[in-house]
Parts: structure tokens; sequence; C-alpha cells
């Protein structure tokens, strides 16, 4: 079975110049309409390159390719190599981001409009803001969402920031590894 | 023989922590156990995979968990049972230690910020090693949680 996301994804890759932006919002059982809309009329106004994971949102986006769910081991590859990441405030896809240093626009789902059981992406976003990591930048009000992705995309020096990817995950794992060693 | 370490953890976020995690158990014989979905997992990290339906979705559901469950737990005998998060880690942790006196080893997902999860406040007793993912969580939950960085 062929895949469909390689394919767009080989197509992005072929035509270089064309900005392939991967928009995710993870295996959420709620949907998050408000998100894949203003990507769509981002789209249908600029042209450029969207991939979008619908997840379960309703509205099907008319203006981009789009997917319902990715495969794991597929979504970690267009992560890599898509030129800006567009998420949810979902860990996975965060992590990941962090992983292959992209640059990152976050929209975190709200509770008000049933896009999430609570406001625990809000908090995740606000504690990632007082980071002030230069590549990622997070969308409060969906209404800003074009002028940021725009800003993202002309800022073509935030892809080689250095970010200090591991130290958290190493003290992790040699904590792991000590009770390991007890056994 | 290697020692077998069930590895337990939900969709999403949690099983990208725990695939961040995974290679800290190279060498042990590695079980994963999460839910079952319509989206495609593929994975060759994993010496075995058991997909479980959602205990939340029903009585029947529950039913075939609980079962699911214990023939898991007896055909592994797990040395170690790992968790990144998520109410499934709850019947793992419960029964391995009673049955094996397995090493729990429990990571709260950065998910929780400012406050613990419910199954984190569940299992934080029986856990061997508990780790949160940030500082605000160490009062929250009591001396033996750990912090010392976080994945994101």
């Amino acid at each position: 079975m062929e895949n469909i996301a390689w394919k767009v994804w080989q197509k992005g890759k072929i035509c270089w110049w064309v900005a392939m932006i991967f928009v995710t919002v993870g295996s959420m059982v709620q949907g998050f309409d408000r998100l894949i809309k203003s990507i769509d009329l981002i789209a249908e106004i600029t042209g450029l390159d969207f991939y979008v994971q619908t997840g379960c949102s309703n509205y099907k986006p008319l203006n981009c390719k789009y997917s319902k769910y990715v495969a794991y081991n597929e979504s970690e590859n267009l992560i890599r190599n898509c030129q800006l990441l567009i998420c949810h405030a979902g860990i996975g896809t965060l992590i990941l981001a962090k992983k292959y240093s992209k640059k990152t626009v976050i929209v975190p789902r709200f509770a008000k409009f049933k896009e999430h059981f609570n406001d625990h992406q809000s908090e995740i976003c606000k504690i990632i803001e007082s980071e002030n990591r230069p590549n990622i930048a997070v969308v409060w009000d969906i209404n800003n969402l074009a002028g940021t992705v725009s800003m993202m995309l002309s800022q073509s020096h935030l892809l080689s920031t250095p970010i200090d990817i591991n130290s958290g995950k190493n003290n992790i794992v040699n904590e792991i590894k000590k009770l390991l060693n007890t056994l | 023989m290697s020692k077998n370490v069930l590895m337990v953890c939900a969709r999403g976020g949690h099983f990208t922590e725990l695939i961040e995690l995974v290679d800290v158990f190279n060498g042990f014989d590695k079980t994963l156990v999460t839910y079952r979905d319509d989206y495609v997992l593929e994975s060759e990290c994993f010496n075995k995979v058991y997909l479980v339906p959602n205990p939340l979705g029903g009585v029947f559901n529950m039913g075939i968990f609980l079962l699911n469950t214990i023939k898991i737990i007896f055909r592994t005998r797990p040395a170690v049972v790992f968790s990144t998060g998520a109410e499934i880690a709850i019947p793992f942790f419960l029964l391995c230690k009673l049955f094996y006196h397995s090493q729990l080893i429990y990571v709260e997902c950065s998910a929780q910020v400012f406050n613990p999860s419910g199954t984190g406040k569940l299992v934080y007793p029986i856990a061997d090693l508990f780790i949160v993912q940030w500082k605000t969580l160490l009062g929250k939950y009591g001396k033996k949680a750990k912090y010392v960085g976080g994945l994101l």
C-alpha cells in the first residue's frame, strides 16, 4: 500500500522552493476544527504547500492534502522533513519538534471550545513561552495564525538554532539505569 | 535468559515519551501494552506488542481489558514495569507488585505542569522510581518523587 503522506512529502522535496508545512493535531478523540479551518483559509489565499493530519475534526480542508491519522514512524519523518510545523500543544508532537529543532507554531486546544477535557495545553504553552525558545511561537488567538506563520517562514536562520536537546532525557535515562543496575 | 520488562502506556504523548526512553531497556525482553486504536502502530523497538481495548469504553470493554491484563501479566512475569502514564498503568502496577514483586518505574507525563495526575497519585505509594518532569510538581508529591529535568 502506498503511503499518501510519504507521496506528499516526495512532492514537497522535488519542489524544494515550495514551503512544506506539516499541520498535526495528534491522536486526540476531540476535533480541532478551529485550526483546520484557518489553515484551509491560509492555503486558499497564499497557495502554500500544507499537509494536514486532521484527527477527529469534522471539517475537511479543500485546499490542502490531508489524512485522518499518520503512522508513528511516518509522522516522525514528516516532522523531520518539514520546513515549518504547526501543531496543537500535545506532548508527543512537541517532543519530536524539539528532537529535530523544528520551527514550530503552537496553537493550544481550549476546553471552552470543547477541544480538550481541560486546559492543560494552555499550561504547557505558558511554560514554553516563559523559556523563550527562539524557534517556537505560541498562537493564543487564531486570527494571528497567518501573521505568525509568515513571520516564522521568513526567518530562515532559526533552522540552525542549536538547542540543548538531551540534558533532561539523559538525566532521566541515568536515573532509570541506576535502578536497573540493582536488579 | 534476559529479564522481562513490561512497558505500559496510553496513546499520543505518552507513547512518544515511552519511545524516547525505550533504549534504556536494551538487553531486556521488551513487551509493550497499549490501547487498540484506528491509527497505525509500527514499531520495531519491542519484542512483543499487546493491544487492549480502552477500559473506559463501557462495562464490556472493562471486562475484556481486565482479562487481558491478567493474561499478559502471567505470560510476561515482568522483572520491571515501566509506564509513562495514564490510567492503563494502574492495574499492571498493582498486580505485578502483588504477584512478582516487580520494580515499578513511573515517569509522570510532561503535560502535568502544575497539578499531579490521578494515575500519578494512585501509583506513587507503590512505585520504586517516580520521576516528575516539572519542578512545580515536587511539592505536590512526597519525598520519593524525583526531578532531574524533562523531555520537553
